[in-house]
């Protein structure tokens, strides 16, 4: 495993896209008729349950380093592991964007989650980590029992 | 005296108007505003504010206007810090050493009252009235630390600088919970959901499992129980709670 920076670029690219394959799920939240879910470092899954015999995802919300988030009146608050960014969601379907407050709160995924082995060190100096990936390592130091 | 009933009815009119709106505007309050999070969290919203745990810090922003969040405090706590829980004037946060107690009375301004040191893990806490119920993982888990036993605990809260360990009820691998009245749900992993009944809060009885499920946590919701694993999402019915049953799952893709 090493761990995935946050890029500069793409940062505030905050946008509705496609529905998404649900890989790495995090926090679950309820909210009218729709859950949303995060997608570790990637997003927010959105899913309709207003019948919940036939739960469908609808839409994924686009927030690259995303891994907390919670709502209150219609609005999102969701961090990218640096910023507190909030997010109009009263058409779930097209959100748009109203406050960045830049680095305001800083969130390092500092291990891998659910995993024992070597993995490459964390250098925090290269910015924020918001994942970890598989890779092949040559002489790793950092250790998960 | 015409006049003054008239005005007399006018003001009763006026009062009843009032409630009325009130009322409207508390449902309308409770239909839209808040949502329901799972017990796997770093963010709390308590009225006008948002509580955040950043790496070692809660993070206090007014979220008053929605278009204009203003970061205005921050409070160390220790890089162990994993969830957080709101609960009538309280936060409880859940770290890898224990469980922090942090009182909002001054909604700006969390003053940390206790922890609770238990065996090292790094699993959520939910509370209800005094009673705060949080599940400790054995192995090593998300600070490389070893953890003897795993487990659900059952703390007494009533004292908020005194928090005790009262009851431990061993389990598999316990990770998210949540409750509704007197039914608490605890994901146990591969072993899917175990049901506690907790009319007795200091004992948890076991009632009933939801099994082929990799549960990892719940949101409870008027009968809906939102079950997440690793990589889908299920729902259950469980309005009867000797019946429940499976209305959907989302996979994959």
């Amino acid at each position: 495993m090493k761990p995935v920076y946050l890029p500069n670029d793409s940062l505030y690219d905050i946008r509705n896209i496609d529905i998404q394959p649900i890989v790495n799920s995090g926090t679950i939240y309820l909210w009218q008729n729709y859950l949303f879910v995060n997608e570790v470092g990637k997003g927010i899954h959105v899913i309709d349950k207003t019948d919940p015999s036939l739960s469908t995802k609808i839409s994924f919300i686009k927030i690259y380093g995303n891994k907390n988030f919670s709502i209150s009146d219609s609005t999102l608050f969701a961090d990218n592991g640096k910023d507190l960014i909030s997010i109009d969601i009263r058409d779930v379907l097209h959100i748009h964007v109203l406050k960045i407050v830049k680095d305001a709160i800083r969130y390092d995924n500092v291990f891998p989650s659910n995993f024992s082995g070597w993995f490459e060190c964390p250098d925090l100096s290269k910015g924020i980590i918001i994942s970890w990936e598989n890779t092949s390592l040559t002489n790793p130091k950092c250790k998960k029992q | 005296m015409k006049n003054l009933n008239l005005k007399i009815a006018s003001a009763f009119l006026v009062i009843v108007l009032f409630f009325t709106a009130c009322e409207k505007d508390n449902n309308a309050r409770l239909a839209n505003e808040q949502g329901k999070s799972g017990s796997i969290t770093r963010f709390a919203i308590v009225d006008n504010y948002l509580y955040s745990l950043s790496n070692n810090e809660i993070v206090v922003f007014d979220i008053t206007k929605k278009d204009d969040p203003v970061k205005i405090n921050s409070v160390k706590v220790s890089y162990s810090i994993e969830t957080i829980f709101s609960y009538i004037g309280k936060l409880y946060i859940g770290a890898t050493d224990g469980i922090y107690i942090v009182d909002i009375s001054n909604p700006r301004s969390p003053v940390i009252q206790a922890k609770e040191s238990h065996q090292v893990s790094c699993d959520p806490v939910v509370v209800k009235n005094t009673i705060a119920y949080s599940t400790v993982k054995q192995g090593v888990g998300c600070n490389n630390s070893f953890r003897p036993q795993s487990a659900l605990l059952v703390i007494d809260v009533a004292d908020p600088y005194y928090p005790n360990t009262i009851n431990t009820i061993l389990m598999d691998s316990p990770q998210g919970l949540g409750y509704d009245g007197d039914k608490l749900f605890v994901c146990d992993g591969a072993n899917g959901i175990v049901v506690y009944d907790i009319s007795d809060a200091y004992a948890p009885a076991q009632v009933q499992t939801i099994n082929s499920v990799n549960a990892v946590d719940v949101i409870t919701d008027n009968g809906l129980l939102i079950v997440s694993t690793p990589n889908s999402y299920n729902f259950y019915d469980y309005s009867d709670i000797n019946n429940i049953t499976k209305l959907s799952q989302i996979d994959k893709n």
